[in-house]
C-alpha cells in the first residue's frame, strides 16, 4: 500500500467516524431521552397486556421500557435469578405477599384486579339451571351455586346422572377444571374459594380447621389428573378442545372478556359464570427496585394504562374504564360483586396447598 | 511507519464498516443461523412449512427428530443441545422432574385426538358407522377380544398413538370418570384389545404407510385423526374414524423454550405459529385442528369427549409395563448377528453391550422400555460366511427365572468372538425357517427377524436367490417382517432388498450407534 492511499484511507476513517458518531446523536434526539429499562416477571395471564403496542407506548411516554418474562404466579417467589428482575407481577395476594417477604419489598402496587369465574358452556345451562346449580341475576348474567356444586363434586356425582341431562352424555364425573395448585395462583383462588364454602362460610386460618378440610379438598384437584402450571392451560383447553374437555373452568373474568372482546364477534356459545361467594384476584405489582416502583406508580395511576388495563378486562380503581369496554364490545359483567369473600392469610394458603400437594404425591 | 499507518487505516475501515453495518450484519447472521428443534417424529409434514416460517420471523428452524420417550430422554440427558422442543404431547416429559428443569416454556400450537380409523364395511358390521352413536371403550375391547378386529396399532412405549389408544382404554375402563390411579387399570379388558393388534411399530408414520400397503389384511388402524384424514386419498376402502365415546387423548403439539438466551426468538416463532397466517396453512396441509379462534379446521370436526390424563408418573409406568409384560401379544424375536471379520474391536464391544443392554444392563429411561420382555421368546443367531450357532431363550411369568434366562443370554452375548466372511442370505433364510417351525407350533404370537450387518454379503446366497425363495413361499408364509440394522460399510440396497419384500425396513446404526438402533427396533418386535 502507497503512502498517499494510506493517509487518504486514514482521513475518511476520522471522518467517517465523526459522520457516524453525528449520526448516532441525531437518532437519540429524534427518539427523546433514552428509555429506563425495566425487566419485570409477571403471570402469564398479563403477557398480552405487557406486549401490547399501546401499552409499551404509554410506558415510553413515561420514560420506561418494559421488558417481560412469564413465571407461574406462586413459582415467583422461588424464582433462581429474581435478582435480574426490577418487579414481580403476579396474580393473587398470597403470591404478591409471599414474593414481598422474599424481595423484601416495603411497598407493592394493585393497579387492577380480577373476580375468579366458572367459563362454561351456553348450551349446559338448560341443565345446570334443572340442578339449581346456576340461576340468572338482574336479567344480564350467570350465578353459579358454590355450595351446590361443591356438593355434587363431593359425592363423585356424574354428568351422565344430573337431572334432566340430554346434552353432556358423558361419565365423566363433574369437575371444575383448573391449573395445578403448586404453582398457580388460579388454582389457588379455587381453594380458597372451596374451603371458605366447606368452612360453612367462614375464612379457614386454625389448623385444626385445615385439617379437617383437606380430605374435602384435595379430591378437587387429584381427580383433575394432569394439570397444567400456568392459567393458560385450561383456558387453552376451554377456547380450543371446547365442552368435551372444559365443561366448567375456573377462570378470570379478565381471561374469559379479553378473549371475547378480542373476537370478531363475541362466541355466543361460551359464558361466564360467577361463583356466588367469589374471590377476587388482586393483580398485585412487588417492585424490587427503584425502576420497578415507576412501573407499579405508572399502572396505577395513569390513565391511558388504566383504560388498556380495562381492555385486557380487567377492573381498575374506578369502574368506569370497565363499564365502558364491556358496552362498546357488547358484553355482559356485573358492574359490581357482592358476597365476595376474603383468601385465607398468607400461613393458612401455603399449610392448605402443602396439605394437597401431598395428596398429590 | 509507513506499514503501520496502512494497517491502522485498514483497520479503521473494517472497523467502520462493522459500526455502520453493525445492526444488519447482526440480523443477517440470526437469520442464517439455524436454531436446533428437538421434534416428535409426528411433525415431519410440519417440513414444507418451514420456509414459511422463516420468512415471517427470520428464523430458520432445524429439526431433530425422535420418538416419545426418546425425546424425554434427550430432553433430560441434552436440553441443553437444543434451542426448542416441539412434540406431540409434554405430559410424559413434565411428569418427569429432570426434564421438566429443562422447559422453560410452552404454548400449545395445533390439536388432533388419537382415534381409531376401521374400514367403514367393518365398521357398519359391528355398528359403529353412525358417528353420532359411537361405541364405549369397552365395547371396543370387547369386538377385540372376540377377534373381530385386526388393528395396526404402534408401541405405546415408543410412539404416543399407541400410548394415548392404551390410556384412553384403561381411563374409560376404570369408570370412574377421573384420573385414572394405577389400582383401577382394567388388564383383562387391556389384554382383550391387545389381542386386536395385528401390526405393531415404533412410529405412526410407518404404521400409516404400513396400513396402505397391508391394508387388505387389516380391519383398521390407531392414529392422529389428521393422519388417518389426509390417508384418505392412498386407500381402496375408507375409513370410519371412530371416537371412542367415554373419550380420546388429543394431542396438542407444544412448542417449548429450552434455552433462555433464545427467549425473544421463541416468543416471535410462538406469536407466529399460533397466528392465522400460520394455522391457516397448518390445517390446510395437516388436517390438525387450529388453535386460532378464528381458523376453521381443514376436513372434518367431531364433538368428542376427552379424557384425563394421568397426574402421577408411576400410573403411566405402570400402564406401559403391564402393556408390555403381561398384556400384549407375546413376541418372537430374532436377532441375527454378524460375527464377520471386520466386525472386530469397537465393533464386536458394541454388539455385546447393545444386545446386554437389551438383558437389563442400560438403565435409561429408553432403555428400559426396549428391555427383553416377559413371556418373549428370544432367538440368537450368529453368522459369518456360514450360521455359527442359533440359541433360543424363553421368558416367561417368572422374574426370577426369567433373570436366569436374560443372564444366560447376556453371557451369550458377552462371548460373542469374530471370524471370518459375510453370508447375509444364508444367515436370514436359515433365521427365517427356524422361525417357521417355531410359528406352525405357536401361531399366536409377533414373529419379527432383526438382522444386523456391517459389511456386504460375500458368502452363500445371493439377494436375487434369497428373493426366490420367499417368493416361493405360501402366503401366510410370508408374514415375517425382516428388519436390518446397517452398520459401518453395510449397503443400503442389500438391506432393502432383505426387508422391502416382507414388509420390515432399515435401521441405519451410523447415525446414533449401535445400541441406539437396537432400542428403536424394539417398537417393531
Amino acid at each position: 500500500m502507497g503512502p498517499v492511499l494510506a493517509l487518504i484511507l486514514g482521513v475518511a476513517v476520522v471522518a467517517g467516524i465523526l459522520l457516524s458518531a453525528f449520526d448516532k446523536r441525531a437518532e437519540e434526539a429524534a427518539a427523546g431521552p433514552a428509555l429506563t429499562q425495566v425487566r419485570g416477571l409477571i403471570g402469564s395471564e398479563k403477557e398480552t397486556f405487557y406486549r401490547d403496542p399501546r401499552v409499551v407506548a404509554a410506558f415510553a411516554r413515561l420514560g420506561l421500557q418494559v421488558d417481560v418474562q412469564k413465571a407461574g404466579s406462586r413459582e415467583m417467589a422461588a424464582h433462581p435469578e429474581l435478582k435480574r428482575f426490577d418487579f414481580g407481577h403476579p396474580a393473587g395476594s398470597p403470591a404478591a405477599l409471599q414474593l414481598q417477604q422474599v424481595a423484601r419489598a416495603q411497598k407493592t402496587y394493585t393497579p387492577f384486579f380480577t373476580p375468579m369465574a366458572v367459563a362454561s358452556w351456553q348450551k349446559l345451562l338448560p341443565v345446570l339451571e334443572a340442578n339449581k346449580l346456576v340461576a340468572r341475576r338482574d336479567n344480564s348474567y350467570f350465578i353459579i351455586d358454590m355450595q351446590r356444586l361443591l356438593g355434587l363434586i363431593g359425592s363423585g356425582t356424574r354428568w351422565r346422572e344430573l337431572h334432566g341431562n340430554t346434552v353432556y352424555d358423558s361419565g365423566r364425573a363433574v369437575l371444575i377444571s383448573s391449573t395445578d395448585v403448586r404453582k398457580s395462583n388460579s388454582a389457588a383462588m379455587y381453594l380458597a374459594l372451596a374451603s371458605y364454602v366447606l368452612n360453612d362460610g367462614n375464612v379457614v386460618h386454625a389448623d385444626d380447621d385445615i385439617a379437617r378440610l383437606l380430605p374435602a379438598l384435595t379430591p378437587l384437584f387429584l381427580k383433575q389428573g394432569f394439570q397444567e402450571a400456568s392459567s393458560a392451560g385450561p383456558f387453552d383447553d376451554y377456547t380450543g378442545m371446547g365442552m368435551g374437555k372444559a365443561p366448567l373452568v375456573m377462570v378470570y373474568e379478565s381471561q374469559f372478556l379479553e378473549y371475547q372482546s378480542r373476537l370478531p364477534q363475541p362466541n355466543p356459545d361460551m359464558v361466564l359464570l360467577y361463583p356466588l361467594p367469589t374471590v377476587f384476584t388482586k393483580h398485585v405489582l412487588v417492585p424490587f427496585s427503584e425502576a420497578g416502583s415507576r412501573v407499579g406508580e405508572a399502572l396505577q395511576h395513569d390513565a391511558e394504562l388504566q383504560r388498556l388495563a380495562a381492555e385486557y378486562g380487567y377492573r381498575g380503581a374506578s369502574p368506569q374504564h370497565f363499564t365502558a369496554f364491556m358496552q362498546q364490545k357488547k358484553l355482559q359483567a356485573p358492574a359490581t360483586l357482592v358476597d365476595v369473600i376474603d383468601p385465607p392469610g398468607f400461613a393458612a394458603m401455603e399449610k392448605l396447598i402443602d396439605g394437597i400437594a401431598q395428596g398429590l404425591q | 511507519m509507513r506499514k503501520w499507518l496502512g494497517v491502522l487505516a485498514l483497520a479503521g475501515v473494517l472497523l467502520l464498516s462493522a459500526c455502520k453495518d453493525g445492526k444488519e450484519a447482526a440480523q443477517e447472521a440470526a437469520a442464517a443461523a439455524e436454531l436446533t428443534v428437538l421434534a416428535g417424529s409426528e411433525l415431519k409434514d410440519i417440513e414444507p412449512l418451514l420456509p414459511q416460517i422463516e420468512a415471517a420471523t427470520g428464523i430458520r428452524l432445524k429439526l431433530h427428530y425422535a420418538g416419545t420417550l426418546d425425546a424425554v430422554e434427550r430432553l433430560q440427558d441434552e436440553g441443553q443441545a437444543y434451542d426448542f422442543a416441539w412434540l406431540a404431547s409434554n405430559k410424559y416429559a413434565l411428569l418427569t422432574p429432570a426434564a421438566k428443569a429443562r422447559i422453560r416454556a410452552s404454548e400449545r400450537t395445533m390439536l388432533s385426538p388419537v382415534v381409531i380409523g376401521i374400514k367403514t364395511s367393518v365398521a357398519r358390521t359391528l355398528g359403529w358407522a353412525d358417528a353420532a352413536r359411537p361405541p364405549s371403550w369397552a365395547d371396543i375391547a370387547r369386538a377385540c377380544g372376540e377377534g373381530r378386529l385386526r388393528l395396526a396399532m404402534t408401541s405405546p412405549a415408543s410412539s404416543n398413538t399407541g400410548f394415548a389408544a392404551v390410556l384412553g382404554l384403561a381411563s374409560a375402563l376404570a369408570g370412574k370418570g377421573e384420573a385414572l390411579e394405577l389400582a383401577d387399570i382394567d388388564f383383562a379388558a387391556q389384554a382383550r384389545f391387545a389381542r386386536a393388534q395385528t401390526v405393531t411399530a415404533g412410529s405412526s408414520g410407518w404404521l400409516a404407510d404400513t396400513y396402505v400397503r397391508e391394508e387388505a389384511r387389516l380391519d383398521g388402524l390407531v392414529n392422529y385423526a389428521s393422519v388417518l384424514q389426509a390417508l384418505a386419498p392412498k386407500l381402496s376402502e375408507p375409513l370410519t374414524l371412530v371416537y371412542p365415546k367415554d373419550g380420546v387423548i388429543t394431542a396438542d403439539y407444544p412448542f417449548m423454550l429450552l434455552r433462555e438466551e433464545r427467549r425473544a426468538d421463541y416468543d416471535r416463532l410462538v406469536a407466529y405459529l399460533r397466528g392465522k397466517e400460520f394455522q391457516q396453512a397448518m390445517t390446510a396441509s395437516t388436517y390438525r385442528q387450529p388453535v386460532h379462534p378464528e381458523v376453521q379446521a381443514a376436513g372434518s370436526k367431531t364433538d368428542y369427549f376427552e379424557l384425563a390424563f394421568p397426574a402421577r408418573l408411576e400410573v403411566i409406568d405402570g400402564l406401559l409395563d403391564a402393556y408390555l409384560h403381561a398384556v400384549r401379544r407375546p413376541a418372537d424375536s430374532t436377532f441375527i448377528v454378524d460375527v464377520s471379520g471386520s466386525m472386530q474391536g469397537e465393533r464386536i464391544e458394541q454388539l455385546r453391550k447393545s444386545l446386554q443392554g437389551l438383558a437389563g444392563a442400560d438403565s435409561s429411561l429408553t432403555g428400559r422400555y426396549a428391555r427383553l420382555r416377559d413371556r418373549e421368546r428370544i432367538a440368537l443367531v450368529r453368522f459369518s460366511d456360514h450360521v455359527e450357532d442359533q440359541q433360543v431363550w424363553e421368558l416367561g411369568k417368572d422374574r426370577q427365572r426369567n433373570d436366569r434366562q436374560l443372564q444366560a443370554f447376556s453371557d451369550y452375548a458377552g462371548q460373542l468372538q469374530t471370524t471370518g466372511g459375510t453370508a447375509i442370505y444364508t444367515a436370514a433364510k436359515a433365521a427365517y425357517e427356524a422361525a417357521l417351525v417355531r410359528q406352525h407350533r405357536d401361531p399366536d404370537r409377533t414373529y419379527t427377524l432383526l438382522l444386523m450387518t456391517d459389511g456386504k454379503n460375500n458368502e452363500g446366497l445371493s439377494a436375487k436367490e434369497f428373493l426366490a425363495w420367499f417368493a416361493a413361499l405360501p402366503p401366510e408364509r410370508q408374514r415375517i417382517r425382516i428388519f436390518a440394522v446397517r452398520y459401518g460399510e453395510a449397503r443400503s440396497e442389500e438391506l432393502d432388498a432383505l426387508t422391502q419384500p416382507t414388509g420390515g425396513r432399515v435401521f441405519d446404526a451410523n447415525k446414533h450407534g449401535l445400541q441406539a438402533a437396537f432400542k428403536e427396533i424394539r417398537g417393531y418386535q
